[in-house]
């Protein structure tokens, strides 16, 4: 009786309103998605000829695709720097989050400030001054950066800090400081309280600092285009590069573009469903609380 | 307060700062002083030519502005056109795309069977990458042949619009972009609304307060900042967004799509004049700051550290 009164309490919507809302946003959001797989499993002619309904599904354009564009290598190459680059993200935004979170110092105030202001900063601004900057550490220290994969990922990494320490700092925030103390009283460092205490209950917000930051490169055209070469091209430019390369073409293959299109995102996606749960639990407990 | 609890006894030994060096220093070589180097060159002529030493390159003062400002560039109009079309884009889609969201969030609140699945699924937009967003947004809008072509040939509307060209190509990308970013306003509301307590909720049904009376009462209230703040973070992502311009229409894409990144871009990777792109990027960091102030006030990131 009592539980029904709350699932009751909760509602924000009249039951029909709420229904009415679900149903025309999901199929909103379901047109564009299934108009996608549809093209990705329909022959080419089929497409321009306007038949919207595939039979048989055409799964060549799944088995064309892999030679048509070099999207082995790029999705391999995708994974490696976006992960590698969120995780050191979560890493490094964790470490700063610590302090900034905790204690008062005299640059805290302009620190973060720079750190949410560089989110303002347009990103082909940037992109130009770190190819020079690339070029001479290069030339001066004999690092190359330019078309390695550490370019890219310290650039990503480096754009996905802003939103990263802000959500650690009201992550690690929200945890009682008590907790610490315990580890000061048996003689323990801050180091120490940070990767005994303070880590692992950041274990939520970590995530959803994880999966914010994963999307900083899974989605750059922008950067990897110009830091990138042929061996270490990501997913997103061998897309951008084929869809134009099928522009002014009599025949684009655009099921085979949206076969691309549903293999770039199954990745991303199948990460975000499996840790979704995190994502507003874990947002809702530290930055916007 | 906060000063006089890190006094404390409590907390024994040196305050661990150095924690923040490693992400200071990344911000700062990777970030910031990019952007300084390039308000520098700005007010200089940089191009292909001259970039080997950039430092050296003649002073022209705000004449890179100036130009940015009144003459046409490899795009489309000049960089004012750009930052209307960006403007533009950027109130359009926030106004529309944040009572969506809203809506979205408010209607998942309560338990239902499903509701795990509905709220995967709502996150489905904002999650594909921003390429394959375009490409299918490319998909949807192509005439002939596309989607949106054929629904409105079936339904004898005015046919034969060519979506990814002239002025209706703002419109395409518009609904687009909507499409894939309402989520975010729907992430954040969702996330705020798992701060309102409960008992709220049950207090509110004991008095027999209505839906309209819950909405303005507990959930606006609670929920105010974050949806400020959700506002203002759409209203960056809008301004910023390159790759949809980019990929969804032909290169360079028609002007009517010529947002600043865009804009920024094609003058300095296709013309290769280095400043006036660097000029028009200082533009942009100028109207960003707009929304910008209001982020960093609604962030409460000054504020010290709580107890």
């Amino acid at each position: 009786m009592r539980r029904r009164q709350v699932r009751q309490a909760e509602r924000l919507l009249p039951g029909p309103v709420s229904l009415a809302v679900k149903v025309v946003i999901g199929v909103i959001v379901a047109v564009p998605v299934l108009y996608m797989l549809d093209l990705s499993v329909s022959p080419q002619l089929a497409v321009l000829s306007g038949s919207i309904i595939p039979s048989p599904f055409y799964w060549q354009n799944y088995v064309n695709i892999w030679s048509a564009a070099p999207l082995a290598q790029g999705f391999a190459n995708s994974a490696f720097v976006t992960g590698v680059a969120a995780a050191g993200a979560v890493c490094v935004a964790s470490m700063a989050a610590y302090p900034l979170a905790r204690y008062r110092f005299a640059v805290r105030i302009p620190l973060l400030y720079s750190a949410i202001g560089s989110q303002l900063l347009p990103a082909p601004m940037i992109l130009l001054p770190l190819f020079v900057l690339f070029s001479l550490a290069q030339s001066f220290i004999g690092i190359s950066l330019i078309g390695s994969y550490w370019g890219v990922m310290i650039t990503y990494l480096a754009f996905a800090l802003p939103l990263a320490i802000w959500l650690m700092v009201g992550y690690i925030g929200s945890i009682p400081r008590e907790l610490e103390e315990a580890v000061f009283v048996d003689g323990g460092g801050h180091l120490q309280a940070l990767v005994r205490v303070i880590a692992p209950l950041a274990v939520p917000g970590m995530i959803v600092t994880f999966l914010f930051s994963l999307l900083v490169g899974w989605n750059d055209v922008l950067f990897a285009a110009v830091l990138t070469t042929n061996a270490t091209r990501t997913l997103a430019v061998d897309l951008s590069t084929f869809i134009q390369t099928q522009e002014g073409v009599a025949l684009p293959q655009y099921s085979e573009l949206m076969a691309a299109a549903v293999i770039a995102s199954i990745p991303i996606v199948a990460v975000y469903l499996v840790l979704q749960r995190y994502l507003i639990t874990g947002l809702g407990a530290g930055a916007l609380k | 307060m906060e000063s006089r609890l890190n006094r404390n006894k409590g907390f024994i030994g040196r305050r661990p700062l150095w924690l923040v060096v490693p992400a200071a220093a990344l911000l700062a070589i990777l970030v910031l002083i990019p952007a300084v180097v390039d308000a520098y060159i700005s007010f200089f002529q940089v191009t292909i030519d001259t970039l080997h030493d950039w430092y050296q390159a003649p002073f022209l003062g705000l004449k890179n502005y100036i130009q940015a400002l009144t003459q046409s560039d490899i795009v489309a109009g000049s960089a004012a056109h750009a930052l209307w079309v960006s403007a533009s884009f950027a109130i359009l889609t926030t106004s529309i795309a944040t009572p969506i969201g809203f809506l979205a969030a408010v209607s998942v609140n309560h338990r239902f069977r499903g509701r795990g699945l509905v709220r995967g699924w709502f996150l489905v937009p904002y999650v594909l990458p921003g390429v394959v967003t375009a490409m299918v947004g490319r998909a949807l809008f192509l005439n002939p042949g596309g989607l949106v072509d054929r629904a409105l040939s079936t339904i004898h509307a005015n046919g034969n619009i060519l979506w990814l060209a002239g002025n209706n190509a703002f419109w395409a990308m518009l609904m687009v972009e909507i499409w894939a970013v309402w989520p975010l306003t729907y992430m954040m509301v969702s996330a705020g609304l798992v701060s309102v307590d409960s008992d709220l909720y049950d207090a509110a049904e004991v008095d027999g307060a209505g839906y309209v009376a819950k909405l303005r009462h507990i959930v606006l209230p609670h929920i105010r900042n974050v949806l400020l703040l959700s506002i203002v973070i759409s209203t960056i992502f809008h301004l910023g967004n390159f790759t949809l311009p980019f990929v969804m229409f032909s290169t360079p894409p028609p002007p009517a799509v010529d947002v600043l990144p865009v804009d920024i871009y094609f003058n300095a990777f296709v013309a290769n004049y280095y400043s006036l792109a660097a000029a028009i990027a200082v533009i942009m960091v100028v109207v960003v700051l707009v929304p910008g102030i209001v982020y960093l006030r609604a962030t409460r990131l000054g504020q010290a550290p709580q107890q």
